[in-house]
């Protein structure tokens, strides 16, 4: 082990510096939303910038440097990578929104940095919604105007700067698609599955959904898009490997995630179409013959074992995601006792996916709210509780893609949940329909928005609606800012 | 305020990152000729290392276009090879890379890292291999690269219409959407309670879904994060190899199709081969236990099932898999030679070749000393398999399998020891000698005369000394030959005695007569050998007591050879002292 001069390890000292940068990300999150709400001389406000000032020049002493970069959408300090925790996640995500809004690669903090440099960049930074043409440059020109010193910024790589995020995640979204039918149709004749190419794809999907993570929720609104079984799959796809980054697993694992999810349902290629699209209930025999599916994807993925990429688990999530948390469900296991963590993933949202899917044998389909709140009371004996409550978080109380009914009588689509857990509640909404019930393609609007003469919320949802009843179709509302 | 642009591309600037350009090509081309640890590849990192940090000292990061076949650096070309198989461009381009960037901070193991994975990544078939796929998993934090999701557009859907959605953004923007009068009602009672509560909180709890967000809110408890952990914890700690030897088994005990079978049965051999190719011998032995069981559950209610199991058993389990591990068997490179006892153990007799090969190379007296336990498990079941394992290269060994021998007395193995004779081993022969004497049996006894022609006298003697019971005629006959050799006087006294013990020890009336023959030669002449000869018979008749060795000695003691007359009297004086048989052999 190294030590440095003053005494402390190399590991040390990073885990010390990983240590301050959190610390501090949560000081910009309060600060960067302080500056929106308060005046520059509220305490509150200087008491925020205060503390970060403290923590940076803490850093600049024993670094001499103190910069926040974002690459590849994750932020570093120090060319330190900061890992996030469930307790801190939101916080991250929103500063990297921060960074995303005004196109910011890096801002670096240099010795001599005062209280007032700190003060003056943070309320510009926190302005960077207003700024909707070239963000960066006009922030680092007014900065420079006000005289902002010892503080450096960068602009953002293209790396992390496609022109649409949403457009690209949508080409994903149906690539994906396309991939699993080659797939499909590939064991049908006997060829390889091209595993290289899925785990790229997964690749893009991880990194789409750290970006832009509630985007991509809204295209697991797509339903019945081309085939059902493609669909489901791309959809169940997403949202595992989305709850799996929430609950904390690696890059690397969560692409052997999104690849086990990918083809969970692979054996339903041996399922006959007219048992799978069977209007009403099934027999005995066809229910025998639809049960069969998890073994007989898993017989074939196990096949294909050869082939570099194939994750052990995707084979297991192919088997065992009909195998409920008490161990009932299908198929029942010769010795195993337990399901693999990954499984239990796929489970939660196969089964969310499924139910919020219009299909000819179900007489009713749930809203995803409905779904959630069912899923929530079959926590016990289907899903695994923590899991499944993790789930729900990341849903939000109107998960992305919900129709909701507003007090102004305006209907407007969730599109993102509100990282901030005090507001749950309240979901950014696009506006869909104005009060008077005319549609329009209305802005996007935040619920925990304060308005400022009543100091009361100027939104606020009165009531969740199905869209199948009114013939809306949720996924267009997405595609619409993709294609 | 200071403000980073990207850099102008300034000529020193162009010829640094020339430089070091030329010696990241050189260090690849080193990495993937020599191991990472060679100097060659040691110094080029260094060199690398140096250049790339002073360049990123000075400029921040380098960041480098990727063309088909060129670097460029702003938008000028510092670097080109239009040699597909070796352009360094050209592979990162073919996977859709279009920028690469180098930053400041960046360490020598980041750069080592990054020199390890294209080496890797180039070394691999082209279909196999993407170096963007490789990179993003290593996840440099600095070292970046530019890979647009268009090129996956290149991969997937070739020769396929793509899928395209389609919005109709007039249905989003022009009609109304009226609610139904329940929809309605509802909305406005919601509304009507909105404004009369006095606070969010009272609304909160009314609306749908508060339970649930109760249950959520707990979930944010310590607990619940811990157990999430422990979750992935134990996820992480799961052994690939293990979850996949387990869904096999599942695999196998699911499978009710019969014309299935012989596609589980090439997974589960491809598996075998696998964890075979690697010496996971733990594995092995669970699979092949596993099945056993599996046959064994089956054999009541699955009876064709279970005649599979045991046939796909039997294959995994055929000798020639043992052919196989012998030939690539490094037992210096075992790590779980506990694994592999247990392994072998499942092979019985079949293993006692390599079990043989453990005990005479295993480094470890530990692991010679469990090998020789399963050896002598096999020995106590099936001697016959051990026979071939005495062998005078494996002198140890072989000692101890005839030591078994010994122990356990099966007579019907008596002619593995036959081999031995032809050995020059002395330590064999002798093991082998006491076995056959303590067998005692005619077949034995035989084998034992082959020793008498040994070129060792010890050897000789050790076999003489142990032919007991010589009641086969042709075994006497043979050492009755011996005697009447005429190389028979240049043997030792010590020999010499050893022959006629064995004459003493038959005590039967032919070697009584063969002795009696001796001892009544009589020559005129001084002939010292025949009293030599004389003697010994005498001495070996004094140790029967058959009533014709008596009558021999008392003829003798009529003799005028005065030597023989005196040693037969003595010896009728000293037999004279031993007390009445029930035979009746009594001294007269």
């Amino acid at each position: 082990m190294t030590h440095s001069p003053e005494g402390r390890s190399r590991p040390e000292k990073a885990k010390e510096l990983h240590r301050l940068a959190v610390e501090m990300i949560t000081r910009l999150n309060v600060i960067l939303k302080g500056a929106r709400i308060y005046e520059p001389n509220n305490l509150l406000f200087l008491r925020q910038v205060n503390r970060l000032l403290t923590l940076l020049r803490k850093v600049l002493e024993e670094s001499g440097e103190a910069c926040f970069a974002v690459r590849g959408g994750t932020v570093f300090f120090n060319n330190i990578r900061l890992k996030y925790g469930f307790a801190n996640y939101h916080f991250f995500k929103f500063v990297l929104e921060e960074f995303r809004k005004n196109k910011l690669g890096a801002i670096r903090f240099e010795p001599g940095v005062t209280e007032e440099d700190v003060k003056a960049m943070m309320i510009l930074w926190a302005k960077g919604e207003a700024r909707e043409t070239d963000p960066f440059d006009s922030l680092a020109a007014e900065a420079r105007t006000r005289g902002v010193g010892h503080i450096s910024l960068e602009k953002m790589l293209p790396t992390d700067l496609t022109k649409s995020k949403e457009e690209s995640a949508a080409k994903v979204f149906f690539l994906g698609m396309t991939h699993l039918e080659e797939a499909f149709a590939s064991r049908e004749s006997e060829e390889k599955i091209q595993l290289g190419t899925t785990r790229r794809l997964m690749q893009s999907i991880f990194n789409h959904i750290s970006d832009h993570e509630s985007f991509i929720q809204g295209l697991t609104n797509i339903k019945n898009f081309h085939e059902y079984t493609l669909n489901h799959s791309m959809n169940v796809c997403l949202l595992s490997v989305a709850l799996g980054r929430r609950l904390g697993l690696d890059r690397n694992e969560l692409v052997d995630l999104g690849i086990s999810a990918f083809f969970h349902d692979f054996g339903k290629l041996d399922t006959p179409k007219e048992i799978l699209d069977k209007p009403g209930k099934l027999d005995d025999r066809e229910r025998e013959i639809i049960e069969k599916h998890p073994f007989q994807g898993a017989g074939k993925l196990v096949q294909f074992r050869e082939f570099k990429g194939l994750p052990v688990q995707a084979i297991q999530v192919a088997l065992e995601h009909h195998v409920k948390e008490d161990m009932t469900g299908y198929p029942r296991y010769f010795r195993k006792q337990s399901v693999n963590l990954f499984s239990k993933i796929v489970k939660i949202a196969d089964f969310f996916d499924a139910v919020t899917t219009p299909r000819v044998y179900r007489t009713k389909h749930f809203t995803r709210d409905e779904a959630l709140s069912m899923m929530a009371a079959q926590s016990v004996s289907e899903f695994h509780p923590l899991l499944l409550r993790e789930f729900i978080k990341m849903m939000g109380l109107y998960p992305v893609g919900s129709l909701v009914a507003m007090d102004s009588r305006e209907l407007g689509i969730v599109v993102e949940g509100n990282p901030d857990p005090a507001h749950f509640f309240r979901p950014r909404v696009k506006i869909i329909a104005d009060s008077t019930g005319n549609k329009r393609d209305g802005e996007i609007v935040d619920l925990s928005e304060i308005e400022p003469e009543t100091k009361g919320y100027m939104r606020t949802i009165v009531r969740v609606l199905d869209p199948d009843k009114y013939g809306i179709r949720v996924a267009d509302y997405f595609l619409a800012r993709a294609i | 305020m200071a403000e980073t642009e990207s850099f102008g591309v300034d000529p020193v600037q162009k010829n640094k990152a020339r430089e070091i350009l030329l010696v990241l090509v050189n260090a690849v081309s080193a990495a993937k000729l020599f191991p990472p640890d060679h100097q060659t590849v040691v110094n080029f990192i260094s060199d690398l290392h140096e250049r790339l940090t002073g360049f990123l000292g000075e400029y921040w990061k380098l960041e480098l276009g990727i063309e088909e076949n060129a670097f460029t650096l702003g938008q000028e070309k510092i670097y080109e090879d239009l040699h597909p198989a070796k352009s360094l461009p050209f592979f990162f381009f073919k996977d859709g890379m279009q920028k690469l960037y180098f930053y400041k901070g960046m360490s020598r193991d980041e750069l080592r890292g990054f020199l390890e994975t294209v080496r890797a990544v180039s070394q691999l078939p082209p279909e196999e291999g993407d170096i963007v796929n490789a990179l993003w998993e290593r996840d440099f934090a600095n070292i970046r690269y530019l890979a647009p999701d268009d090129f996956l557009e290149t991969r997937i859907g070739v020769g396929r219409p793509a899928l395209r959605p389609t919005v109709d953004r007039n249905a989003l923007e022009r009609g109304r959407i009226e609610l139904t009068p329940e929809d309605n009602e509802e909305m406005e009672q919601a509304i009507t309670s909105l404004q009369k509560a006095d606070s969010e909180e009272t609304i909160r709890d009314e609306r749908p879904g508060a339970e649930m967000i109760s249950s959520i809110e707990a979930s944010a408890s310590d607990q619940g994060m811990e157990g999430i952990d422990t979750l992935l914890q134990s996820s992480r700690r799961a052994s690939p190899e293990d979850e996949y030897l387990n869904l096999v088994v599942e695999l196998i005990y699911l499978e009710d199709r019969a014309d299935q079978f012989p596609v589980v049965a090439d997974v589960l051999e491809q598996y075998y081969k696998e964890i075979m190719g690697r010496k996971d011998f733990v594995k092995a032995t669970s699979l092949l236990g596993t099945l056993r069981e599996l046959s064994n559950r089956f054999s009541k209610k699955d009876a064709a099932k279970s005649e599979w199991i045991g046939s796909v058993l039997s294959r995994l389990r055929n000798k020639n898999v043992l052919v196989d591990l012998k030939e690539t068997l490094d037992l210096d490179k075992v790590g779980d030679m506990e694994g592999l006892l247990s392994y072998l153990k499942l092979f019985g007799a079949s293993a006692a070749g390599l079990l043989a090969d453990i005990f005479e190379r295993a480094r470890s007296a530990q692991w010679r000393e469990k090998a020789l336990g399963l050896l002598t498990e096999i020995g106590r079941d099936n001697f016959e398999a051990l026979g071939d394992l005495i062998q005078e290269t494996r002198p140890s060994l072989s000692q101890h399998i005839i030591r078994l021998f010994r122990e356990d007395q099966d007579k019907s193995c008596v002619t593995i020891l036959a081999k031995v004779v032809s050995f020059r081993n002395p330590a064999i022969k002798l093991a082998a000698i006491r076995a056959l004497g303590e067998a005692s049996d005619a077949a034995s006894q035989k084998i034992l005369l082959g020793f008498l022609a040994d070129t060792d006298e010890d050897i000789r003697i050790a076999s003489l000394d142990n032919l007991h019971k010589v009641e086969d005629k042709s075994v006497l006959s043979h050492i009755c030959g011996l005697v009447l050799d005429k190389k028979f006087a240049r043997k030792s006294a010590r020999e010499k005695r050893a022959v006629f013990n064995v004459f003493s020890r038959s005590d039967s009336e032919e070697a009584c007569r063969f002795l009696a023959g001796i001892l009544g030669k009589v020559s005129f002449l001084p002939r010292p050998k025949r009293t030599e000869l004389s003697l010994y018979a005498v001495s070996a008749l004094a140790g029967m007591k058959h009533p014709s060795s008596l009558e021999a000695l008392r003829k003798g003691a009529k003799r005028h050879h005065l030597k023989i007359r005196r040693a037969c009297l003595e010896a009728l004086e000293e037999i004279s002292t031993i007390p009445v048989t029930p035979t009746g052999r009594i001294p007269q």
